[in-house]
């Protein structure tokens, strides 16, 4: 088995074309399937934390907890160290948080506030304050007077809330909203009626107002302020407590009407897609224990919607996921029918010379050997430019999903070629007998049908696994790889069944064409019955075409805009847009293919059709009538290719809706409708265009030949 | 009927031939003859316009062939000139009766006239009983006898047979070499037939022998 080098560098050089086409194939797979996979996979674990942050205040997590019970009927005390008492709800709360949540949440904010009281001093109604205190903010500046302090003209103990007012700082802009200043004293009351004198002490100003305090208590720094339609002006505002005046806010205002808040935030990156199941966990463990009284403290009643966002991301990014492994499956499966196409389109160019070698005695391995050098070379030249360009670009190659592609692009070439010349050289493939020839022909039937039989087969068990069980995207690709490649396999036992119906629908057509006085149709429908029976390029246009509507739809239904709840959290960000992207280059490289397949199906069938042109011109049909035989013998082959693609494709894309539950990414309550963008016509057209374009150039090319030398070859 | 005059024709640098001239009278069959590579395909291309010759004219019919474009020859191969070749070249998936009636179509001739026509010859070339069968259902000496047929149907003045016989065996051959000669005479075409075979030589009415592109030998059989 020794590789005859000259011989193998000759092929190569002959067939260039192919083997580039090959290698762009390769090149373009490889870099589609070992980018795709990290991306989406960082991505997804960024998608937590954008998740996280986008929700803002529902990623939050509070705790209310009423200030210790005054007991009824006794007089009401001042408590001095109300402050200290609020701080320490804080350290029982976070006391109750177990470790994975201690890690998740920065330090508590504590605050304490009342109920809403309406300003009655001066003005209009509609002024609506808070008395709020937060711990101690250091970074405060005091532009007018000072702190509240406790109220100097009264004595350490007393009974009864009045007629001692309440120490309050305002913020420089609720001054300005209220027209209050430093020395004021107003009135307020609360719902029931009971009156709550307060003191302006001072006017402040926040140093940092990013600080968390402030997302805690907005209102602190920035009245909320709306006007209605009629002009009427309604302002809610927040006014401050110090740990010195709190107490005489507490006695001032109703026994039951200030409450502490502990107000826990996530850090910035704490959750991540790894830790977030146990973070919902853990909230759910801790909501259980919520509202129980611990051995000695308040009852402390935790609220969060944080799990309700975390469960819904991870949804979210399943979805994500397994969308992308369809997609990637799409890419695989055309990829690999691309191949075996070019394969055969090199195997078939070189028939002769292989069968030649065969015939002089070159062994079925040796001539395996020889070529499989030349497709590791292409493979490896191409995969490995791939594969450095998703280095330099993403930083980080995984090539688990190149495998197949890699693998057919090494084997695929030399094996089609071996078993073409074995065919040719095996004397049994062409018996004298009839009875051995008709033999034959049943051994062939029965392996077709086999074979098709094994894909439809796979594709219904395909089917049913993703309708049962769906995509399991957390327990590895290779539990998933079955049902992701579903709409995959329906697309190719598309184009298998149309493979059975279009031949001979197409010869059917000889007698109605036979009808015709003319000799076009008849000449351009005894050449598309074989044409349409060529199988890796119907079986490729369909599928690719299939997938590309599929993709394209689907990525339109997953952005589509439909009403959506208000509250709604549409999957955003990188992730969204890594799945859009995916969705329109695996669009777009299954259009290519499409059109490749029936390139490379027309330069297949080219030589076939060029010796009936050739013939045809003998006995008088000028070139411009070869044309039209070509349009007639390729333009059914796009049009029902294109046409059943797009069909199958959009059934796909309609199932898929639900199947793949779409309607996660963007949150909505029910299946979104199925958009079909123009776009999926695309393929349509440009089949046909292709096919136009086939055959103006053959006849160009057949204006510039010398007939006579066509007929020698 | 044909007239050759002076025709030149070289490859590169190689000559394939050399200031050919002859002429063909109207209703003869005439035999081309001489070694493989001698040029009989080159001189036969250049009759129906499939080839030009680089000096000389060609002329059919009183037309000159090599002067005609693309359109022009088409219409010769139409009307005037018909071509049967080594490898019958029939469509594959057509009936015997389709292929010989392609002709007929591509002249827009009415349907019944074309049935009928089709049914004649391939009644002359002794197919009667196979007009619905496809070329792979028929025989070697079938498919040219079809073949024959196909270049009749548009009552050519010429007819070209470039080894004809060349795919057959030797017994088939003749009787398709018969059915030429019987052809010329039943059908007053003319033909012109290369060959390398001495018997079929016999049947024409005269042998023009080119070696390395020249005319070497030209005589009229004794027949
Ligand atoms: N395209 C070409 N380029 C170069 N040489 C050519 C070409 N076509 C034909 N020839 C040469 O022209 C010469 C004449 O060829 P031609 O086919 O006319 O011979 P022939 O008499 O028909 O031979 P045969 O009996 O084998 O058919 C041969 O030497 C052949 O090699
Ligand atoms: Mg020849």
């Amino acid at each position: 088995m020794s590789l005859h080098r000259p011989s193998m560098r000759g092929r190569a050089r002959a067939d260039r074309g192919p083997l580039l086409l090959t290698a762009l194939v390769v090149f373009v797979a490889v870099l589609i399937t070992a980018a795709v996979p990290p991306l989406i996979d960082r991505r997804a674990d960024r998608a937590v934390a954008e998740a996280v942050s986008a929700a803002g205040d529902a990623a939050g997590m509070t705790a209310q907890v009423p200030f210790d019970a005054e007991t009824p009927g006794y007089p009401r005390v001042r408590r001095p160290n109300s402050a200290t008492v609020a701080d320490g709800y804080a350290g029982s709360a976070q006391q109750l948080l177990n470790p994975t949540l201690r890690s998740v949440f920065g330090p508590p904010v504590v605050s304490v506030s009342s109920s809403d009281l309406e300003l009655r001093t001066g003005g209009l109604p509609g002024r609506t304050l808070r008395l709020v205190y937060v711990g101690e903010p250091a970074s405060l500046t005091w532009t007018d007077g000072s702190p509240p302090a406790q109220d100097p003209s009264r004595g350490e103990e007393r009974a009864g809330p009045a007629p001692w007012p309440v120490s309050v700082g305002l913020s420089e802009a609720a001054s300005e909203v209220l027209g209050l200043s430093t020395g004021d004293r107003v009135r307020t009351e609360d719902r029931e009626g009971g009156r709550v004198e307060l003191r302006i002490s001072g006017i402040y100003r926040a140093q940092n107002p990013s600080d968390q305090v402030w997302k805690v208590q907005p209102q602190l720094l920035e009245p909320a302020v709306f006007t209605d339609t009629r002009g009427i002006t309604t302002s809610f505002t927040s006014v401050l407590l110090s740990a010195d005046s709190l107490p005489d806010g507490r006695l001032a205002t109703a026994p039951t009407d200030m409450d502490v808040t502990i107000e826990f935030r996530p850090t910035a990156g704490s959750i991540s897609r790894d830790n977030a199941p146990v973070v919902i966990d853990s909230l759910v463990e801790l909501g259980a224990g919520s509202g129980v009284a611990q051995d000695e403290g308040p009852a402390i009643d935790f609220n969060t919607r944080l799990s309700g966002v975390l469960e819904r991301i991870l949804d979210q990014i399943a979805v994500a996921t397994a969308l992308a492994i369809v997609l990637l499956g799409a890419v695989l499966v055309a990829v690999g029918l691309a191949l075996a196409l070019t394969a055969d389109l090199l195997t078939r160019r070189r028939g002769g010379v292989l069968t030649g070698l065969r015939r002089r005695g070159a062994s079925l391995p040796g001539l395996w050997a020889e070529l499989a050098v030349e497709s590791v070379l292409v493979t490896l030249l191409a995969g490995g430019a791939a594969a450095l360009v998703v280095r330099l670009l993403i930083d980080e190659l995984s090539l688990a999903w190149s495998l197949p592609v890699l693998f057919v692009a090494v084997v695929g070439p030399p094996t089609v070629a071996v078993l073409a010349a074995a065919r040719a050289t095996n004397h049994r493939a062409a018996p004298a007998n009839r009875s051995a020839r008709r033999t034959l022909a049943v051994t062939r039937q029965l392996r077709r049908i086999t074979t098709e039989v094994a894909v439809l087969l796979a594709a219904v068990g395909a089917y049913t696994a993703l309708s049962q069980r769906g995509i399991a995207t957390n327990n590895g690709a290779a539990a998933s790889l079955l049902p992701a490649l579903a709409p995959s396999l329906v697309a190719v036992s598309g184009g298998i069944l149309l493979l059975r119906i279009l031949p001979p629908a197409l010869t059917g057509f000889l007698r109605p064409a036979g009808r015709l006085r003319g000799s076009l149709p008849l000449l351009a429908a005894s050449r598309a019955g074989a044409t349409a029976g060529r199988v890796l390029p119907l079986v490729l246009i369909v599928t690719s075409c299939a997938l590309a509507v599929f993709a394209l739809s689907v990525r339109a239904t997953a952005s589509g805009s439909g009403p959506v709840a208000p509250d709604a959290r549409p999957l955003a960000g990188a992730l969204a847009d890594g799945l859009r992207d995916l969705a329109l280059v695996a669009g777009l490289l299954l259009m290519a293919l499409a059109v490749l397949a029936l390139v490379i199906g027309a330069l297949g069938s080219a030589p076939e059709r060029g010796e009936t042109a050739a013939r045809l011109r003998t006995l008088g049909l000028t070139v411009a009538d070869t044309r039209w035989i070509c349009l007639g013998e390729l333009l059914p082959v796009a049009l029902a290719g294109g046409l059943v693609g797009w069909m199958l494709g959009r059934v796909l894309a309609s199932r898929a809706v639900g199947l793949l539950s779409l309607r996660v990414l963007n949150d909505l309550p029910a299946d979104p409708a199925l958009v079909v963008p123009v776009i999926t016509y695309v393929p349509v057209v440009l089949l046909i265009v292709t096919v136009v374009l086939v055959a103006a150039v053959e006849s160009s090319l057949r204006r510039r030949e010398r007939l006579g030398q066509v007929l020698r070859a | 009927m044909l007239s050759i005059r002076g025709v030149s024709r070289s490859y590169g640098s190689s000559q394939v031939l050399h200031d050919v001239s002859f002429d063909v009278a109207a209703g003869t069959l005439v035999a081309l003859v001489g070694r493989s590579g001698s040029g009989k395909t080159t001189l036969l291309n250049m009759v129906g316009g499939l080839d030009r010759p680089d000096a000389g004219t060609v002329l059919v019919d009183g037309a000159d062939v090599t002067a005609l474009d693309e359109a022009g020859r088409s219409r010769l191969r139409r009307d005037k000139v018909s071509y049967v070749f080594q490898t019958f070249g029939l469509v594959p998936v057509l009936s015997a009766a389709e292929n010989v009636g392609i002709p007929l179509r591509m002249r827009h001739t009415p349907r019944e006239e074309r049935e009928k026509r089709v049914a004649r010859l391939l009644d002359l070339v002794g197919l009667a009983g196979h007009a619905r069968q496809r070329p792979d259902e028929l025989s070697g000496g079938q498919q040219q006898r079809v073949a024959i047929a196909r270049a009749l149907a548009s009552s050519p003045r010429l007819l070209v047979a470039d080894e004809p016989t060349g795919q057959l065996d030797a017994e088939t051959g003749l009787s398709v070499m018969a059915l030429l000669r019987g052809v010329v005479e039943s059908e007053g075409v003319t033909a012109l037939v290369s060959t390398h075979d001495p018997v079929m030589m016999r049947l024409a009415d005269r042998i023009v022998r080119i070696s390395d592109g020249r005319v070497t030998h030209d005589e009229e059989t004794a027949g």
